[in-house]
């Protein structure tokens, strides 16, 4: 069976680091990128099963990133954002964007585990 | 003799409100002013709320109680009152060069004093002196290397902060401040460094609410005071649990 990839979107090398290891541990092809360039360069070659995404991130936010994966990709992947900005606006807009899921800082690598899971058998 | 502490008290502030321009305030001078109101104030509610019942205390039973209803009242007339304001004024006084220098802090710190702070005393110990790396291990799923590496993370985001921070300061760039602050908040809380999340969490209120460089410089200024207590607290817990 052919693990599914898993794109990491996140500037923080702190929580990156811990979550990469444990999206691998859970089985998955995590590729990381720390801003939102390496995103889009990412992203012009490959499209992985889901996103896993900040919302603050250099050169294109998490919210640029939503649009951009709906609009210009035309993608219906499932995107989880993650931020510690959790406040309504921030969760509305994701949504309204297009965003499947939103949890906040600090992320426990368990239950990103469980979302992410669930994002994909929806699929 | 409590009057008499307060007496020498208000003078310290007296003598502290004369020494500095107001247009001049230094982080120091700022520091030292609001230390020496904040014991004075604690000091004076103590008073105003302790001497009441004082007299009529007689058996041990209901001294405690009394003191518990006391410790109650004091805290939800004043709850920004904790033991982080009491532990910086005791420290403060122990290397005080003024008039207050002669006074014990520690001898007035009686049994009132005790039972006033006790509660936030315990928590608030333990939450700054002591980080359970355990937790973090567990998410790690028991690999010591990564763990090792979040806490060398850990520790060169929180030295690019207070680089990036002094850089914000001097040049009163407060978005860019705010900013800094937001992208460190989420890795102190994911490291258990409580007291250093708080301070974080004050500078960002500063740059969205007043945006007093002053304020921000004493809050700036905590923090590099803080990191190295945290930095090892979490040294000595992984070494602790290595030894494990």
């Amino acid at each position: 069976m052919t693990k599914k990839r898993l794109l990491l979107a996140e500037d923080d090398e702190l929580l990156a680091s811990l979550l990469n290891f444990r999206l691998k541990k859970g089985g998955y092809d995590v590729s990381h990128r720390a801003n939102g360039k390496e995103v889009k360069e990412y992203l012009a070659g490959t499209m992985p099963d889901i996103i896993v995404s900040d919302i603050m991130m250099p050169y294109f936010s998490g919210m640029e990133l939503i649009a951009y994966v709906r609009k210009e990709l035309n993608s219906q992947i499932p995107i989880i954002i993650i931020s510690s900005a959790g406040n309504e606006e921030n969760v509305l807009n994701a949504f309204e964007l297009g965003a499947n899921d939103f949890i906040s800082k600090p992320v426990s690598p368990s239950e990103l585990l469980v979302r992410v899971a669930r994002e994909l058998n929806k699929n | 003799m409590k009057t008499k502490n307060l007496l020498f008290q208000l003078s310290d502030l007296e003598s502290h409100l004369n020494n500095f321009s107001s247009e001049k305030l230094t982080t120091d001078e700022a520091f030292h002013l609001k230390i020496s109101f904040q014991h004075f104030k604690k000091n004076l509610l103590e008073m105003v709320f302790l001497s009441r019942e004082s007299n009529n205390d007689s058996s041990n039973d209901s001294q405690e109680k009394k003191s518990i209803a006391r410790t109650n009242e004091f805290e939800t007339a004043y709850p920004e009152i904790d033991l982080q304001t009491y532990e910086a004024i005791v420290e403060h006084h122990k290397s005080y060069g003024n008039v207050l220098k002669d006074l014990e802090i520690d001898a007035a710190m009686d049994e009132k004093d005790f039972l006033i702070f006790k509660g936030k005393t315990n928590d608030k110990q333990n939450s700054d002196n002591q980080i359970d790396l355990s937790i973090i291990l567990e998410e790690c799923m028991g690999e010591m290397g990564l763990l090792r590496e979040l806490i060398t993370l850990f520790i060169g985001n929180a030295l690019e902060f207070m680089g990036a921070a002094k850089i914000h300061l001097q040049s009163e760039d407060f978005e860019q401040l705010d900013f800094a602050a937001h992208k460190i908040k989420a890795g102190l809380a994911m490291m258990r460094t409580d007291g250093l999340h708080d301070i974080v969490v004050q500078i960002q209120k500063g740059c969205k609410i007043d945006q007093d460089p002053k304020h921000l410089e004493f809050l700036c200024k905590c923090f590099n005071e803080e990191f190295p207590k945290v930095k090892k607290s979490l040294d000595s817990a992984y070494v602790e649990l290595t030894n494990n």
